[in-house]
């Protein structure tokens, strides 16, 4: 179910709207891309991408500076309220979410290149098939709760809720193989403890997901979706 | 061993618990619908209106209009120019009947009595349903009788100090007292807009009214001016029901706990304030209130 909506009366603050569309977009764009990097970088064991990706960082909050301040212009100018101010609170708590995935991934990136450090040797494959696995999944929602908020599909949204979180299960499931290779090789126990970190990375970049999820049902819907079971 | 929080395992999280979208939602609603949207009925109604319908000649200017309006309640009408709230609000204390062609069906009752029968009396009915206009109109009297004048010739008070007991009074709850006490015998026509305007609802409330019915008063005040009536209207809430029609939207969002929209002689929505300026049901009112509209 796509949701449509006529037009303004006003076509500047159409225009004021679409800008801070666009912007999220972008700044989504520049986080998904920089984990599809980052995940490259670990596949390929490339550390020179990695650090490509820290550099990224800057574009991302840069972003995040730009939609905070096309938020505070547009509810001074134009109070807007329904689907206008919810669309606008979405977006500055969904801009949050997007840049502290952009931190993890940082974060992420900061790893694979101590991982991949010329001092050591090269990880196992095994050790990281379960970050690359995960990462995707991440990445996949990621790109779909972009995709929801661009064409506005409330059905989308619910599904994906809905949807069994296989990232945490992986997450889980990730650490128990983890453990065994380490009882079988004690000396993998430094490696082993950077792949964990990323993986929780991982984990926490899915719950922004998420958060960003609840939010796009805020914002077509007007229903509070989060926290069930609080007050 | 978990190493993931419990509460964030999908198998145990409530959010798993398959939400669906609200029914009916915002889309789910024909825009071409007229048929009102929300709860027309309240808890403590004092004015009960059902099936309204207003003509002015051949043309309908009200549509089979239903709705309550409660004690001591603000609700505000909003909506474009021509939709009928203007002429829905002069029903409400037949200001319509000086209107040649204009008739209305149906039935409208303040305390439980029909306003639009036979034997109803207008001029009591005006004193108990008062009015405040868009432009300020003191009489060309003084300030002091502008006020004293209803209460006169409704032969209320005929004592002069209990006249300047409530000239008084009623200046102090329209807020205006301490801007005019020294000035009393002054024209009225001699005071600022808002305090014109703050005047004839000092005039209004003079005569004791139930209803109090405003016609965009701020339409023509300063923000000032604007804030003091909009103060004013809450703190005589606790007294009166107030109805106000408003083009401004913010208004109607500040002053009102209920608001009703009207589009082409029909009322499409009645609901909280807060509902219908953060998530209203009717396509047709979110397009007016997001500036959607034409």
């Amino acid at each position: 179910m796509k949701i449509e909506m006529k037009d303004h009366t006003s076509k500047v603050f159409d225009g004021e709207l679409n800008n801070l569309h666009c912007l999220v977009l972008e700044m989504a764009g520049l986080v998904i891309n920089q984990l599809d990097q980052s995940l490259k970088a670990l596949h390929d064991r490339e550390p020179h991408l990695a650090e490509k990706v820290i550099l990224q960082d800057r574009e991302v909050d840069n972003h995040e500076i730009k939609i905070d301040n096309a938020v505070f212009t547009i509810l001074a100018k134009r109070c807007p309220v329904a689907s206008d101010l919810r669309k606008i609170l979405s977006v500055s708590k969904m801009v949050v979410d997007l840049e502290l995935i952009g931190d993890e991934i940082v974060k992420i990136s900061k790893l694979i290149i101590s991982l991949f450090d010329n001092g050591s040797s090269d990880p196992n494959p095994q050790l990281l098939r379960d970050i690359v696995k995960m990462g995707e999944m991440i990445s996949n929602m990621l790109k779909q709760v972009t995709q929801f908020f661009d064409t506005c599909d409330l059905e989308g949204s619910y599904t994906l809720l809905n949807e069994k979180w296989d990232y945490c299960e992986e997450f889980q499931a990730g650490i128990r193989r983890q453990l065994t290779f380490v009882i079988e090789n004690p000396r993998i126990l430094s490696r082993l403890l950077n792949i964990l970190q990323i993986m929780k990375s991982l984990e926490r970049c899915g719950d922004h997901c998420r958060n960003m999820n609840e939010y796009l049902i805020f914002m077509f819907e007007g229903k509070n979706i989060r926290h069930q079971d609080a007050g | 061993m978990s190493y993931v929080k419990e509460s964030e395992t999908s198998a145990t999280n409530p959010m798993t618990n398959q939400l669906r979208p609200d029914s009916p939602s915002p889309n789910k609603i024909d825009r071409e619908s007229r048929k009102t949207v929300g709860k027309l009925a309240i808890d403590d109604p004092r004015i009960i209106c059902k099936n309204v319908n207003v003509f002015y000649g051949e043309n309908q200017a009200i549509n089979d209009l239903s709705i309550e309006i409660g004690n001591q309640e603000v609700i505000s009408f909003i909506g474009p120019s021509g939709c009928g709230k203007s002429t829905f609000l002069r029903t409400l204390n037949r200001m319509n009947d000086t209107i040649v062609g204009c008739r209305v069906e149906g039935e409208i009752r303040i305390d439980d009595k029909n306003i639009y029968d036979k034997d109803m009396d207008v001029v009591p009915l005006r004193a108990m349903v008062g009015m405040v206009f868009q432009k300020p109109n003191p009489f060309p009297k003084s300030i002091y009788d502008n006020v004293a004048y209803g209460p006169r010739i409704h032969g209320l008070i005929t004592d002069k100090n209990e006249l300047d007991a409530l000239v008084e009074e009623s200046l102090r709850r329209a807020g205006l007292w301490d801007e005019v006490k020294d000035r009393l015998n002054e024209p009225g026509t001699s005071l600022s807009g808002g305090q014109q305007q703050r005047l004839c609802i000092a005039r209004t409330i003079s005569v004791n009214p139930e209803v109090i019915l405003m016609d965009e008063p701020c339409s023509a005040l300063d923000p000032i001016a604007t804030a003091k009536i909009e103060q004013l209207i809450s703190e005589l809430s606790q007294q009166f029901t107030i109805v106000i029609v408003t083009h401004s939207m913010q208004q109607a969002a500040r002053v009102s706990s209920r608001t009703a929209y009207f589009h082409l002689g029909y009322l499409i929505e009645v609901g909280n304030t807060n509902d219908i300026f953060t998530h209203p049901k009717h396509p047709l009112t979110e397009d007016y209130i997001t500036g959607r509209f034409g």
